[in-house]
């Protein structure tokens, strides 16, 4: 595959070499000529010195046969034109973007990137996971907004060990007149695709009782995230 | 007409008394409180001040929904680009400018129906023109 990098920061030297080491080929396109000395040395001539949104320069970076376009300057705006300009002036099959404001994330997808990396969100993600302890496993951001797939294992002492997997579906509703319990759906865009048990994949039924220690594998939305972590693993 | 111009540069100095003259309602947004407050005392325009550049809340902030037409003309040409098209995409404003100084920008983003304004002599009239279809 021909990669062509723009954007020669800590993250754009690290992907080059891990690029180069998987024997794909690679150019790096720097603005800084400061920059780009030192990447000289370390990387050797697929540095190239030239602007990621003139396009003289990405022709000359041979964006007219390039596979995949990675924008990974320091600037949302800057990556979005970069990507731009290689799929409509070159026809890049797959432009990539790092961002690093989440709001970004839309306009991106809206304009065509084909994959938009919201670096504020891992950052987010591996630091929840690190400070507040165990959580949910975020395994992919899927193509809908604001929808990923997670995982996680029943702790021993959660409330669902033995019941249903229909009862993580339900919300129950405190009732003020001291009436019977209100039961509601209340998952809007979430659902277990499949729970793992020692070597096993079994499909969610409805029916299927829940043991400690099965893996749920599971979509869901920012909103409804939290929620479902906490019937899946807490005390309720 | 309700417009939104979002920088407030020597273009906007130029363009926002005109609108105002011509009747619009306009308000300025930027970082630079210095520059608003000079603004305020040339011409009737609301400003909105940015204290971080946390784009889509202050453009709610200025009511960029609510917009009929929206112009941005920071000195910036690519925070510019992604402005203007995100008030034409995702905000769905039908009268949509940004200020390109980069040839190269004007003549790659002029076809994808975004109105590219060079900052020449010409840019003021542009701008009327797009207000006026």
């Amino acid at each position: 595959m021909f990669v062509v990098i723009v954007g020669c920061s800590a993250t754009g030297y690290h992907l080059a070499k891990l690029l180069m080491v998987a024997q794909h080929e690679v150019v790096v396109l720097e603005k800084s000529q400061a920059r780009c000395q030192l990447m000289w040395d370390e990387l050797g001539s697929v540095v190239m010195q030239g602007d990621g949104t003139d396009q003289v320069d990405l022709r000359r970076a041979g964006l007219t046969r390039a596979d995949t376009v990675v924008a990974v300057t320091d600037r949302d705006a800057t990556n979005l034109v970069i990507c731009q300009m290689a799929k409509l002036s070159f026809s890049v099959q797959r432009t990539v973007a790092i961002i690093r404001d989440p709001r970004n994330q839309t306009i991106f997808r809206v304009l065509g990137v084909d994959s938009v990396v919201n670096v504020g969100d891992l950052v987010l993600d591996t630091l929840e996971r690190t400070v507040v302890g165990s959580s949910f496993n975020h395994l992919a951001y899927l193509g809908v907004p604001n929808t990923m797939l997670v995982s996680i294992t029943i702790p021993e002492d959660a409330t669902i060990v033995g019941r249903k997997l229909a009862e993580v579906y339900i919300r129950e509703e405190p009732s003020d007149n001291g009436s019977e319990e209100e039961e509601e759906d209340f998952f809007q865009g979430s659902f277990v695709t499949v729970v793992v048990r020692g070597d096993l994949a079994m499909e969610p039924s409805s029916e299927l009782v829940l043991e400690a220690n099965d893996e749920i594998y599971a979509v869901t939305t920012f909103a409804e995230e939290s929620h479902l972590y906490q019937k899946l693993t807490g005390i309720w | 007409m309700q417009i939104l111009i979002y920088g407030c540069t020597r273009l906007t100095d130029a363009l926002a008394p005109i609108l105002v003259q011509d009747g619009h309602q306009v308000t300025v947004m930027d970082p630079d409180s210095d520059r608003l407050a000079l603004l305020r005392k040339q011409a009737d325009v609301s400003t909105v001040w940015v204290a971080e550049p946390l784009m889509l809340d202050y453009l709610m902030q200025g009511d960029l929904a609510g917009s009929e037409a929206f112009f941005s003309l920071t000195g910036d040409d690519h925070e510019n680009i992604l402005l203007s098209q995100m008030a034409s995409h995702i905000f769905n404003i039908p009268r949509v400018m940004c200020h390109l100084s980069d040839p190269q920008l004007q003549d790659f983003y002029q076809p994808l129906g975004i109105g590219v304004l060079n900052g020449g002599p010409d840019s003021l009239s542009a701008a009327r023109d797009l207000l006026e279809e």
